[in-house]
């Protein structure tokens, strides 16, 4: 029994000597102690976490920008993300600026810069500026505000109360203490939706700073606090503009444009928990997009609505002309679609000229990068003069009459003018159709939208050869202001490979429910008086992927979307175009490209 | 404490000389055992140490903000009920029962026809006051749902009610005991600025706690009644809807309900502090009791609520003041009693009191049914002053 007993506890015992010999010998971790301060017993980790904060801090600093009026008077701060000097910080920052759009950025080298106001966002309170005076500028990366939780470490630097001497930012350091916050705005401006709140503490000047994560990420600028009866300081709930939203206006900030926030037209309501749709604008967008009252509203931009105010709050961190998708759900069964947003102008008390040089700065980036990728190598040389054979396919809803137009050619002259020939299905010339670039008719003569099939594909044709026209030829025959650089967009493709347009269908009827959306950026491009097309460019391929007419009360009146692009004679260009209007859609298959000299 | 969730053990402290000598005593007559069995001993010792070395490893504090606020908010209610001018009409409360008691703080808020109540997951109930406690700026609502309510129709909690067992208070048990030590993390949940609503996740305030204390704040009875501990900690919570918020430590465990806002009428200076565990689990469980089925049912019979003999004494800021009558109120008992103004209290039912503090102890510490015997100084002449309660008043 004795015997046993020894046995089963040797072990054990054994056991207490090495841990106490660990002990002793400073094996475990906490029992390391500084030497120079033997009486505080502080935890290796802890020590590690300090001094991988300091790290980041240090890493973090360089890039945060002190900003000052053309006083040279302190207003805020903000956080530089481009080597190229390019930095975020608040509108209401550079509100006042606005005038000369300039001022000066003050870095942690102690040397003020020349600060340059690009574009505004006043109702997300975002704005993009460029410092000069260097070949590069140190940088922060933006990071995925989506992944950030509550009780997240967040570090604030800025310059509060415009303490710095040196140019140096300060930094507060506390929790991130909310997510998806919504704080209402002043006459719809500086409207913080989806933002994150956290108790590191915000000060008059930290407006426009970064919010790091424990990584040195930009997860957003901090620009407003909840004040009490106390003043206008912190009382420890402070409030950031997510670096996902940001990222959105981003393109259009840095072409010097003026933001516009989307609007749904339609209202939602709370029902048990369950978001549904209570009123909606017939000709809004949501209903076009085949949305009706009483639809429950599952997620947008795949992320699931746990109630109305956070469908109002997400929704407030999309530009005008987004093409949001909608999961939605209706009789129970789940459906999708995606509705183009209607842009909100931002109340403004003067007029807003965007920044001419900045936008043609990245409208020519963009081209460039169109022309360099369908293998334009210069301005000019290519033909604009094309034929090729186009099978066509229609809705099913699609009047019979026109079924008889399945294969004709085109030709596109030089001239701004667009002769169509059709021929029939015995291969014989059928008819002529000419269509002046010029006189692109978008409504009718009485303002209604035209039913015609016939204009509405003359008017596809059109926009298709003003898009070729204005894009292969050279730079120099371009009106300065034929082509305007307006932000962001998002595009979506199905999972199997195919660049369908999507229009709104039943998940449950479609194998593919699956959609790989991918970043375009927009160009607009005057058609007619309150028409204009947005040519949409991947941003990895910048391959044209999407043309849209849009008008402006009317919203979308057609929409092109190209694909499969392929080599003719040197030059890739799409071999399948789906049209969708209002009320018709066809998809053409374009084969046998001729480039007619 | 927490209930229906894993406790998070306690790391032992690794080197404890006691132990260690014993073991080492233990271990020495180990040695004498046969060579083969000493080594396999050996190994067996090393496996089971370094399996200790792993637990005993210090654990990063990363995600501990998120789980303790996560416990925390889980177990919280937004409130919705009257407000007026500074006064708002949201609020914050602790859940202390499967069944839908609330614990909360003393405000407007609960003063209205209707109060309403908003759980984590955003199920909507309207609210019941069960008990105020004027004294300690408590009060206890209950969350009220029809009886043939079913949790598929929303109108019942959808499985039970998280919640902090106040009643583990009640056993000898040392798992209800959370003291903090002055630099202990404090986590608290709240609704300040009702800035969520419905299922949205409520606010996370962080800091440190730094003491355990009484206040002097009480200047009048109407500016501070509580006169209990506090918790005085460097979190802003002095903030609108902040009173009522939980507050726990890192480990999630309930330490204290961030109490009523009370800002000095000189500096203007706002106090953040919490109304410490054991005075919420006293309060609860004075009200309620252990029923059969396990839940808790209230104490139906009538609390005999101290009166307020309505003398007033001023605090000047002093440590120790001469209990000195600063002001009797119209009507009170001690009125009809003949107290007067500029008294000097020199004892309470027979025990002397020599300051503020005493008198306010003694007062409170009273059988609250039975009169009071002062034996009071009035100039030159000593007195003795019977106050006698007014006609009993039944709770609430």
């Amino acid at each position: 029994m004795t015997r046993f007993s020894r046995i089963d506890l040797s072990p054990l015992l054994l056991t207490l000597v090495v841990l106490y010999v660990c002990s002793t010998t400073s094996l475990f971790a906490d029992t390391t102690v500084q030497p120079s301060s033997p009486l505080v017993h502080v935890p290796d980790v802890v020590l590690e976490a300090q001094r991988q904060r300091i790290q980041v801090v240090n890493r973090v600093t360089p890039s945060v920008v002190a900003i000052y009026n053309n006083e040279q008077r302190g207003g805020g701060s903000g956080v530089l993300i481009d080597e190229n000097g390019f930095g975020l910080t608040n509108y209401h920052v550079v509100a006042s600026m606005l005038g000369s759009r300039s001022g000066f950025g003050g870095l942690s080298d102690g040397q003020r810069y020349d600060l340059h106001v690009l574009g505004i966002d006043p109702i997300g309170d975002v704005a993009m500026f460029q410092l000069t005076g260097r070949d590069t500028f140190p940088l922060s990366p933006l990071g995925d505000s989506g992944q950030v939780r509550v009780g997240d470490t967040a570090l604030a630097l800025g310059n509060p109360f415009s303490l710095t001497e040196d140019e140096n930012p300060s930094l507060t350091l506390g929790l991130v203490t909310g997510v998806h916050r919504y704080q209402w705005g002043v006459k719809g401006n500086l409207t913080y939706s989806d933002c994150i709140q956290i108790d590191a503490p915000i000060n008059p000047g930290n407006s426009g700073g970064p919010l790091f994560n424990e990584n040195g990420e930009v997860i957003g600028i901090n620009g407003r606090i909840s004040i009490n009866t106390r003043g206008r300081f912190n009382v420890g709930f402070g409030y950031a503009i997510t670096s996902n939203q940001i990222r959105r206006f981003m393109p259009l900030l840095r072409a010097g444009g003026l933001a516009q926030h989307g609007s749904f037209e339609a209202t939602v309501q709370e029902d048990r928990q369950v978001v549904v749709i209570d009123e909606i604008r017939s000709a809004g967008p949501a209903y076009e997009a085949g949305l009706r009252r009483g639809d429950r509203i599952v997620a947008i931009g795949t992320t699931p609505i746990t109630s109305s105010n956070h469908f109002v709050s997400l929704l407030g961190t999309y530009p005008g002309y987004w093409n949001l998708l909608i999961d939605f759900e209706r009789n129970g069964r789940p459906g999708r679609t995606v509705v183009p947003l209607r842009p909100v102008a931002p109340h403004m008390q003067r007029a807003y000229f965007p920044d001419g040089q900045a936008n043609g700065r990245e409208v020519d980036r963009v081209i460039w990068a169109f022309r360099k990728a369908v293998g334009v190598k210069a301005a000019g040389t290519v033909a604009t003069k094309y034929q090729w054979h186009a099978c066509r396919t229609y809705d099913e809803s699609m009047r019979s009459t026109w079924k008889t137009l399945d294969a004709y050619d085109a030709q596109a002259t030089n001239e701004g003018a667009l002769l169509l020939q059709e021929y029939d299905e015995e291969g014989q010339p059928a008819r002529l159709m000419e269509v002046d670039a010029a006189e692109i008719q978008v409504l009718n003569h009485d303002g209604r939208r035209s039913q015609d099939i016939r204009s509405f594909e003359r008017r596809v044709l059109s926009v298709l050869h003003l898009v070729y026209q204005r894009l292969f030829q050279s730079a120099d025959s371009l009106n300065p202001m034929a082509l305007y650089h307006d932000g962001a967009n998002v595009g979506y493709r199905f999972d199997d490979g195919s660049e369908s347009p999507v229009d709104m269908f039943f998940t449950d009827e479609f194998a593919a429910t699956e959609i790989v959306s991918s970043e375009v950026e927009e160009l607009i491009s005057p058609l007619e008086k309150g028409a204009v097309v947005r040519l949409a460019f991947d941003t990895k391929t910048h391959e044209l992927r999407r043309a849209v007419i849009w008008h402006d009360q009317a919203g979308t009146l057609g929409t092109m979307h190209f694909s499969n692009y392929q080599l003719v004679a040197g030059v890739r260009l799409p071999h399948t175009i789906h049209v969708r209007g209002q009320g018709y859609r066809f998809d053409d298959s374009m084969s046998d490209w001729k480039v007619l000299p | 404490m927490i209930y229906n969730k894993h406790n998070t053990t306690k790391q032992p402290i690794p080197n404890e000389p006691r132990a260690s000598a014993r073991a080492e005593l233990r271990t020495h007559k180990n040695l004498q055992a046969p060579n083969g069995l000493v080594l396999r001993n050996m190994l067996f010792a090393i496996f089971l140490s370094s399996a200790f070395l792993c637990l005993l490893t210090p654990k990063t504090y990363a995600g501990g903000f998120d789980h303790a606020f996560q416990t925390a908010q889980q177990r919280a209610v937004k409130l919705y009920g009257l407000g007026a001018g500074q006064q708002v009409g949201y609020g914050t409360g602790i859940i202390a029962s499967e069944d839908g008691y609330i614990v909360t703080v003393l405000s407007l808020i609960i003063s209205g026809d209707r109060i309403r109540a908003v759980t984590a997951n955003g199920q909507r109930f309207e609210a019941e006051l069960i008990k105020r406690d004027t004294d300690q700026q408590l009060a206890l609502l209950k969350l009220k749902w029809p009886d043939d309510a079913d949790a598929s129709t929303k109108n019942k909690p959808i499985g039970p009610l998280p919640h902090y067992d106040f009643s583990c208070q009640e056993l000898p048990s040392e798992s209800c005991h959370h003291p903090l030590l002055p630099g202990d993390w404090i986590v608290s949940a709240g609704n300040p600025f009702k800035i969520a609503d419905g299922a949205e996740q409520m606010s996370l305030a962080h800091g440190v706690f730094s003491a355990r204390t009484r206040l002097d704040a009480r200047r009048r009875s109407k500016d501070f009644r509580y006169t209990g501990d506090v918790l005085l900690i460097d979190a802003i919570t002095s903030n609108p809807g902040s009173p009522g918020s939980v507050m726990v430590n890192l480990q999630g465990e309930l330490v204290g309900m961030i109490g009523r806002l009370v800002i000095s009428n000189r500096t203007h200076t706002h106090l953040n502090y919490a109304i410490p565990y054991d005075v919420l689990a006293d309060f609860y469980l004075q009200a309620t009791q252990a029923s059969p089925d396990g839940t808790r049912e209230l104490i139906t019979k009538p609390v005999v609520e101290p009166f307020d003999p309505g003398i007033r004494i001023s605090h000047t800021g002093f440590r120790t003041v001469l209990p000195f009558v600063d002001r009797v109120v119209r009507n009170s008992p001690a009125k009809r009693a003949g107290l007067r103004k500029d008294d000097l209290i020199l004892s309470v039912n027979d025990h002397e009191v020599s300051d503020v503090s005493e008198f306010d102890k003694r007062i409170k510490a009273r059988d609250p049914a039975e009169s009071i015997e002062l034996i009071i100084r009035r100039k030159r002449s000593i007195l003795t002053i019977h106050i006698e309660p007014p006609e009993a008043k039944t709770q609430p």
